[in-house]
């Protein structure tokens, strides 16, 4: 059985914890949930920092953690924390050096890391000679996933990793850290607070509450059901749509991408011919309407039956779940409307209905 | 002219005061610097008493240790004998025996600043260290001695002035030996006794001055964030 198995139970900081999760042993799985939840506990468990709660711990085949303690030096996890936590006292270059070296310790088969090129990745070569004091925020954060990914381990966790970096740095990271996942095979556990993040790179997502998991899944399976809206209320609600790109159009610079049997317009040059792509669309940039229109007059028009209704009873919003496709193989849309226009149309289930999406509405952010 | 004499016949008492200091802050260091390691980290319910323990000299009149080191001392006890034993000289009266009083005085002066400055250490970076697998001497080697040289340097400015300051402790288990035991402060109440007031305020004036430059050092140094000192 490879992959990293976890169960952790006991009371920690004001939470009962109940977790038990058995890692995906390839890509990388999101750990997502309100602040307090217990997410870096989780951490601090699997990293052997925290004794207080009982906790089972396997990784391909090797117990870390039952009744007895492999010392956290020993355990073959590398862990970025939330903090940079970077050692003040070395320079960049060593720090790196402390962790490339040190964990040679650890019990672990585990390939080495081309460290230059993360260096070079990370765009370091010239903030090796320089203190931690001397960098800024973001800057430290990147020397603090560098130093986590020479770790010679054979998981990695990382606890916020972004969460100091500018968009256009945080997409070129993600990016990065999928890279480096698919070359070295080594599983990643992310946490992080952006669903943004979490659907552009994860291949499995948890959500956890008070300590508990409450499920897990493929990361649009989850976002898409209402049980877990909650979770995700504090982000916009919306779908992801995922495709394959069929040609572009540089005359006008739009991207069309085939999802199920329709074409989707996006504004701008994305990925290259052939590739799979996923694109966040948000709820209220989606329109409904029961009757045809000219389809030709339209661009981005789905034809989808009427999935689930959920009207918000202390606002004037309704979010109406389309299933598109065939039945078989079928992806979901979500659509804000207000209650008043969900009466007026007066939609029911199973019902068919047509979907249109501004392309206008698709940001660079919403590409995945 | 007078000056250079008072100087000249001093000069015992000031290299044997400075070499006191001195022994002693080294033999600290290797004493001192484990027991704040340990008051530092380690978490459980003893650490209080011995926390105690190492302060008690701050507390106690330097009449009661002087007492009891003098016992301990005595050729017949099983400290003095092990002492004669090892060195063929007894502990009383001698310059091992002042250094041996001088370490137990200073140890909270070396202790306490270098406790205060290892509990300032995030923990959670030693965290990390142990994460990418650094062992404690790793960890002591790189990260804690490293960020701890302003507590080091306090330490050692402390003990080492509070060692050139000592006088009750001394004079029980030292005496008054030239070259041997006689250092400043014994020498000064010596002068005083024999009412040779010249020399009495020289070297208590060479001692204000001493010790007043050694403290603005300190003060000067804490101040100095930018130096690398912490």
């Amino acid at each position: 059985m490879r992959g990293l198995n976890v169960k952790i139970s006991g009371d920690f900081g004001g939470l009962n914890f109940d977790f038990n999760h058995r890692f995906l042993d390839y890509g990388i799985t999101a750990l997502f949930g309100p602040i307090g939840s217990g997410k870096s506990t989780i951490v601090n468990v699997i990293g052997g920092f925290n004794k207080e709660l009982n906790a089972t711990i396997l990784l391909n085949k090797n117990t870390i953690q039952d009744e007895n303690h492999l010392s956290p030096r020993l355990r073959p996890i590398s862990i970025m924390f939330q903090e940079n936590r970077l050692i003040e006292t070395l320079t960049v270059y060593e720090n790196l050096k402390f962790a490339e070296e040190k964990s040679r310790n650890k019990l672990c088969i585990s390939q080495s890391i081309d460290k230059d090129k993360i260096i070079n990745d990370l765009n370091l070569e010239e903030k090796l000679l320089k203190y931690p004091k001397s960098l800024s925020v973001g800057e430290k954060q990147l020397v603090s996933l560098a130093r986590t990914l020479l770790i010679s381990s054979e998981f990695i966790i990382l606890d916020e990793p972004t969460s100091s970096l500018d968009l256009r740095l945080k997409k070129k990271i993600l990016s990065f850290l999928k890279n480096f996942n698919i070359k070295y095979k080594k599983p990643i556990l992310l946490i992080s607070h952006s669903i943004e993040e979490i659907s552009q790179i994860s291949d499995e997502i948890l959500l956890i509450d008070k300590g508990k998991l409450v499920t897990s899944g493929k990361v649009h399976d989850v976002m898409i059901r209402k049980e877990f809206k909650n979770f995700f209320g504090k982000f916009e609600s919306g779908a992801i749509l995922e495709g394959k790109v069929l040609s572009k159009e540089t005359k006008y610079n739009i991207t069309r991408i085939k999802i199920e049997d329709e074409e989707l317009i996006l504004p701008g040059n994305f990925k290259k011919r052939g590739d799979l792509i996923k694109v966040r669309v948000r709820a209220r940039d989606v329109l409904v309407s029961k009757k045809t229109f000219n389809l030709n007059f339209f661009e981005n028009t789905f034809v989808g039956k009427v999935d689930e209704i959920i009207a918000e009873k202390e606002t004037a919003f309704a979010e109406v779940l389309i299933k598109i496709g065939k039945n078989k193989k079928h992806q979901f849309l979500r659509a804000r409307i207000t209650r008043y226009q969900l009466k007026k149309m007066n939609l029911k289930i199973s019902e068919k209905i047509y979907v249109h999406i501004k392309a206008v509405s698709f940001d660079r952010q919403a590409i995945i | 002219m007078d000056y250079l004499n008072i100087l000249t016949a001093e000069m015992s008492a000031i290299t044997l005061t400075l070499k006191l200091s001195l022994v002693t802050c080294i033999f600290l260091f290797f004493i001192g610097t484990p027991i704040s390691l340990y008051l530092a980290f380690k978490k459980n319910k003893i650490i209080p008493i011995f926390e105690s323990l190492v302060t008690l000299p701050l507390v106690l009149p330097p009449t009661v240790i002087g007492f009891y080191l003098l016992v301990f001392f005595n050729p017949e006890s099983v400290l003095g004998k092990f002492f004669i034993t090892i060195t063929g000289e007894q502990l009383a009266f001698s310059f091992s025996g002042l250094v041996f009083a001088s370490i137990f005085y200073s140890l909270p002066f070396w202790v306490q600043p270098l406790q205060n400055s290892f509990e300032k250490i995030d923990k959670k970076i030693l965290e990390a260290g142990t994460n990418m697998g650094g062992s404690r001497v790793d960890l002591l080697l790189k990260i804690i001695l490293p960020s701890c040289k302003r507590g080091f340097l306090t330490a050692f400015i402390l003990s080492f002035a509070h060692t050139i300051g000592e006088f009750g402790i001394v004079l029980m288990v030292g005496g008054n030996i030239q070259n041997k035991t006689r250092v400043l402060s014994i020498s000064i109440y010596d002068h005083v006794e024999q009412l040779s007031y010249q020399h009495a305020h020289f070297l208590s004036i060479f001692l204000i001055f001493f010790s007043f430059f050694i403290l603005l050092l300190l003060y000067y140094l804490n101040k100095k964030n930018s130096i690398g000192l912490k």
